[in-house]
C-alpha cells in the first residue's frame, strides 16, 4: 500500500512543480534539461521505492505512475477545465506584427524567441511578416505569417 | 480586422491564463519559501533553527527538533561527572523510534546516538531515560 501512495503522491507533486515552473522550462529540451531530468529521476527514486528494492515494488510503482497518467488523460478528455489546468492554454504573443509585451514578459518569452520560431518554421525575418505568434500549451511557438502583397488574406 | 475563430477562442481563454500566471508566481514564492525553510533547518536534515538544547537535572541534551521519517538524526547527551551512562528506552519507544547506534566519548560522559523516526509523521515526543533522568523532547517528524 505504501508504494502505491508514495508513487501517487510523488506523481502529483511533480505534476504541480512542472506546471508551476511553466512552459518555458520545457519549451525546448536542451542538454542541460536532460541532465536536470536525470537528476530529478535520481532524487525521486529513493522516495518512490523506499527501502524495498524488490521486483514487486518496482512493478507496483511503475503501474501506479502509468495508471495515474491514464487517469489524468481520461480526466482531461472529459473535462475542459481539467485540461486547461493540467495542460494550460495557448497564448497570443504577437498580433498583426506587434508584440504584446506584457504577455511576452509574463510568459518569459522574448521577441528573439518568436523571431527564431518564425525564421526556422517559415523563413521569416521580421515581426512585420508575422500576423500571429502563439505560445502553445506544449511550449512551442506557432507562427501564422502575414499575407504577402498579392496574397488573398484569410 | 476579423480574427479567425481559433484566435478568438484563444483570446477568450486569456482570463484563465492571467489567473494562472498569478498562481504560478505564488507557486514560485512557495518553492522559494520551501528552500528557505530547508536552509534554516525547519524541514530536518540540519540547519541553524533545526537543533534544540536542554538541560535536565545536570544532563545536557542536544537534538534535532525537525526530523524526517526514515532518516537517522544525531542526539547528543552530556552526563554530569561520576554518573554512569545508562540508557533505558520507555515502553512504546520501538514503535516510534529506532536507535541506530550509540557512541560514547573517552570519559564516558559524552554520548552520541543516532535515532530514526519510524512511526507516524507529525508532532511526536522522543522519550528516553538517561542516567535515571527522563528526557521528553518535542520533535516534529516530516514524512
Amino acid at each position: 500500500m505504501e508504494s502505491v501512495l508514495r508513487a501517487a503522491a510523488l506523481y502529483l507533486v511533480l505534476l504541480v512543480l512542472v506546471r508551476l515552473t511553466g512552459r518555458r522550462s520545457m519549451r525546448e529540451t536542451s542538454a542541460f534539461d536532460l541532465v536536470l531530468l536525470l537528476v530529478i529521476g535520481e532524487a525521486t527514486q529513493q522516495a518512490l521505492l523506499g527501502e524495498d528494492f524488490s521486483l514487486v515494488n518496482a512493478v507496483l510503482v511503475v503501474v501506479t505512475l502509468l495508471l495515474m497518467d491514464v487517469g489524468l488523460s481520461l480526466l482531461k478528455q472529459r473535462s475542459e477545465a481539467a485540461e486547461r489546468v493540467i495542460d494550460g492554454v495557448p497564448t497570443l504573443l504577437v498580433a498583426d506584427g506587434k508584440p504584446i509585451e506584457e504577455r511576452l514578459r509574463r510568459a518569459r518569452v522574448d521577441v528573439t524567441d518568436v523571431l527564431q520560431a518564425a525564421r526556422i518554421r517559415h523563413g521569416l525575418v521580421g515581426l512585420e511578416q508575422i500576423r500571429w505568434a502563439v505560445l502553445e500549451a506544449d511550449g512551442t511557438i506557432s507562427i501564422i505569417p502575414a499575407a504577402r502583397p498579392g496574397d488573398s488574406r484569410p | 480586422m476579423q480574427s479567425p475563430p481559433e484566435i478568438a477562442r484563444m483570446e477568450g481563454q486569456h482570463g484563465f491564463q492571467r489567473r494562472f500566471w498569478v498562481a504560478e508566481r505564488i507557486g514560485w514564492l512557495a518553492m522559494a519559501g520551501l528552500v528557505l525553510a530547508a536552509l534554516l533547518g525547519l524541514l530536518g536534515g540540519g540547519g541553524p533553527l533545526g537543533t534544540a538544547e536542554r538541560r535536565v537535572e545536570g544532563v545536557s541534551v542536544s537534538w534535532a527538533r525537525f526530523q524526517r521519517l526514515g532518516l537517522a538524526t544525531p542526539l547528543r547527551i552530556t552526563l554530569p561527572p561520576g554518573v554512569p551512562a545508562a540508557l533505558r528506552p520507555p515502553a512504546g519507544f520501538a514503535a516510534r523510534w529506532r536507535l541506530r547506534d550509540t557512541t560514547a566519548g573517552a570519559d564516558g560522559r559524552d554520548l552520541a546516538l543516532h535515532i530514526e523516526p519510524v512511526g507516524a509523521p507529525g508532532p511526536q515526543r522522543l522519550r528516553l531515560e538517561v542516567a535515571g533522568r527522563m528526557l521528553d523532547l518535542p520533535v516534529f517528524v516530516w514524512p
